[in-house]
């Protein structure tokens, strides 16, 4: 009897001592917080002491995350490792939609990748929450600030704190397949809201879906909702940030006409119920399969697997939206990839490495042609799909004036509020319902903003 | 050795034996539940390093929010579904199996299948099948039975029953093996007793077997209260919380106002009101359930 209890007295032990192991690799919160402060000079000061052990080519392994789940980072992660084999990087992609929240518990229990995308609505917070290294003196961010425009829209109390990756002009292509308006007798593409409701009739007669959207990842609706009201809002504000905080303008007014347009859409059936539950990949596919003739989408969209059948086919042109008082095209300028570095990464040294890789031109503009994405940075020459050819260059020319800073500076909170709105638009709540929830949402969260 | 030495040494045994899962509850139940209370008195919003006390005013807000009272509603609508159909699903399945029926192990194994699947598997196998072009549209689009499609998961009048659908899908096995060890443990002797005084069917049921199970239908009763009123994961992976909050619950809301929204007291005075809630609801059932208990 004493022999057993002996012997399970030391499992009980060996159990006990392996949880306070465990217990002390965790960073509690306030430790975390404490860190932070002082966290960017630290990395300074590190560098200097580790450049001679990074010489000593210690392995080490970076962790990297994003919200690319279709393992898009994976080939620049594997083409750094191959020139710095001792330098592994951890590719990690988080659910997009919660994002932020599934960024920030992880970089609050202590567990914050060393380099990693955010996105534009996080920089300013994160800044301010010292979240972030101090990267002004790095390579990426000396090219970086050749593009003016970049280099004052980034830099907060004199610094910058990332890398803008990919931004410019969000294209709102409407992605149609060329064979069937062919068949339909579609011989112009429409060039006014007016033109493209006509549009919708003819392929609504005809049987088909005129639209689809991928409802459930709720951001695609911002091709919607937001870019009409940037094409609609952005003369009359210089700084809409600044009048939503000063109460200058409501978020209702802002959103109206983009809430009142996905209303109209879905009762005139021109987007379906199967658009509130397809994501985005989904909504591809469905587009790709003959269900819906147009399919308002990034630039990404020629590269995806769902739409490989009909490359061939894929035509896009421009969202028709009302032109602004001024009689130009407004359109979201936005930065929608941020590369970042973390204030407390144990590895400085090699994380600056991948840092300055990732942002190297030669290196950049591969990540962006392979995803059809575009850039503003100067010195930076992305080959565009040929499908968005006519698209790219309709938006740079005079007609269309990009707007960086719509609604740059709200919350995360806000921003998923405004998702929200659209899918419930679409699920049948009356716009002045939604249009009160946001003027409420942005009350419960506009402390928070961060201006410049 | 003397006998209180003895003694001495078993104590000290036993609270040896009892530290670890002492200092596991400690560390991830109370420590939280104490730091909860903590912050639903200020402002903190969850990742700065200072906060101001606010006292009562997030307890206040909560019943001025309407969205947190759609939450509630929607909450106890979805436990109270729930539990009467799953208790029904769960002993109803029970006494079947229990009358010693071919393929009962089978069966048993069948439908406990699903409760050792996790949360988030099943929301996205039964999104692909309830999504408006998911498998059972299809389905019913291929026999001409157009009339019953439905938007399962973006139509707010049905997709709370969906998500009871779904749940009691999950959990029926789980009730049933409690329930079919309550079964097990009525006494040959009293149902054959039964059986001679002439009690047969619904009035064996409600005079014999049923006050003699109530041990499990307290216990299926406390996890299925708990766990209905706790969902998070099967709305939040099937509908998000919408259309319109009509499918969002407490703990949705507690983590879009802590995670999402940054309101970290707010959202934790929410969890300690639910938690005070969730508290009395379980006291007044095991009350209930435990009075109507008999013993043989």
């Amino acid at each position: 009897m004493m022999i057993k209890k002996t012997i399970a007295l030391i499992i009980t032990g060996a159990l006990l001592i392996s949880l306070f192991a465990a217990c002390g690799s965790n960073n509690n919160t306030s430790d975390l917080t404490t860190s932070t402060i002082a966290a960017s000079s630290q990395v300074e000061a590190q560098s200097t002491a580790q450049a001679t052990e990074a010489q000593d080519n210690k392995e080490v392994e970076l962790k990297y995350v994003s919200w690319m789940s279709k393992g898009e980072d994976k080939p620049m992660a594997e083409s750094f490792t191959k020139a710095n084999p001792n330098i592994k990087i951890q590719v990690d992609a988080f659910d997009g939609a919660n994002y932020d929240q599934l960024l920030k518990t992880r970089i609050l229990s202590g567990d914050a990748p060393d380099v990693f995308l955010i996105q534009l609505v996080q920089y300013a917070p994160f800044v301010k929450q010292n979240y972030l290294a101090d990267v002004s003196n790095e390579q990426a961010i000396a090219f970086q600030n050749n593009t003016q425009a970049i280099k004052s829209f980034m830099s907060i109390d004199g610094k910058e704190f990332g890398f803008v990756v990919n931004g410019g002009l969000v294209l709102t292509p409407v992605f149609y397949n060329k064979k069937y308006f062919e068949k339909l007798g579609v011989t112009t593409l429409p060039q006014s809201t007016d033109d493209f409701a006509a549009l919708c009739e003819k392929i609504k007669a005809d049987g088909v879906r005129p639209l689809v959207l991928g409802g459930k990842d709720k951001w695609p609706l911002n091709f919607l909702g937001l870019n009409y009201a940037i094409a609609t809002n952005s003369v009359d504000y210089t700084d809409i940030n600044k009048a939503l905080y000063d109460g200058d303008i409501k978020p209702s007014v802002l959103f109206k006409g983009g809430l009142d347009l996905i209303s109209t859409y879905m009762t005139k059936g021109y987007i379906g119920k199967e658009s509130l539950t397809l994501t985005w990949p989904q909504s591809a596919q469905y587009f790709a399969d003959g269900k819906a003739a147009m399919l308002p989408q990034g630039t990404w969209t020629p590269g995806v697997d769902e739409v490989k059948g009909i490359k061939a086919d894929l035509g896009s042109f421009p969202m028709p939206f009302p032109v602004g008082s001024d009689g130009k095209n407004h359109i979201q300028g936005s930065i929608d990839r941020i590369l970042v570095m973390s204030a407390t990464t144990k590895n400085p040294e090699e994380a600056k490495k991948y840092f300055n890789y990732f942002a190297a031109p030669e290196n950049l503009t591969q990540y962006l042609e392979s995803q059809s994405l575009d850039t503003v940075l100067k010195g930076i020459n992305v080959k565009q799909d040929p499908v968005l050819a006519d698209l790219n260059a309709f938006y740079k020319s005079d007609a269309c004036i990009p707007n960086f800073n719509f609604l740059s500076r709200v919350t995360a909170a806000f921003n998923s509020a405004a998702w929200d709105a659209y899918v419930n638009t679409m699920a049948g709540s009356p716009v002045d319902t939604e249009l009160a929830k946001l003027d409420k949402e942005f009350d419960k969260t506009k402390a928070q903003m961060v201006l410049n | 050795m003397t006998k209180s030495k003895n003694v001495k040494i078993e104590t000290l045994y036993s609270i040896l034996f009892l530290i670890p899962a002492l200092l596991l509850f400690i560390s991830f139940i109370y420590y939280p539940l104490i730091m909860t209370v903590k912050y639903s008195i200020t402002d903190w919003d969850g990742f700065s390093k200072s906060y101001n006390i606010v006292g009562i005013k997030n307890f206040i807000n909560i019943f001025k929010d309407s969205d947190t009272y759609t939450t509630i509603l929607n909450t106890i609508y979805l436990a109270v579904l729930v539990l009467v159909i799953g208790t029904i699903a769960q002993l109803g399945l029970a006494l079947i199996i229990d009358q010693n029926i071919k393929g009962s192990v089978v069966l048993k194994t069948i439908y406990y299948i699903p409760c050792v699947i996790s949360g988030l598997i099943v929301g996205l196998t039964w999104t692909s099948f309830l999504q408006y072009t998911g498998i059972i549209n299809e389905f019913l689009r291929i026999i001409h039975a157009n009339s019953l499609i439905q938007d399962w998961l973006a139509d707010p009048h049905i997709v709370k029953n969906v998500i009871v659908f779904v749940n009691t899908w999950q959990w029926t096995g789980y009730g049933l093996i409690i329930y079919l060890t309550g079964l097990n443990g009525v006494p040959v002797e009293v149902n054959e007793a039964s059986l001679l005084d002439g009690a047969s069917g619904f009035k064996k049921f409600r005079y014999v077997t049923l006050p003699l199970i109530m041990p499990a239908v307290t216990v299926s009763g406390f996890i299925g209260i708990t766990g209905s009123l706790k969902m998070f994961d099967l709305p939040f992976i099937l509908t998000g919380g919408g259309p319109m909050n009509s499918s969002t619950t407490i703990t949705m809301s507690i983590y879009k106002n802590a995670f999402s929204a940054n309101m970290f007291g707010y959202s934790s005075s929410i969890g300690l009101t639910f938690f005070l809630f969730i508290a009395v609801i379980t006291i007044i059932q095991l009350r209930v359930t435990r009075n109507l208990e008999v013993e043989y």
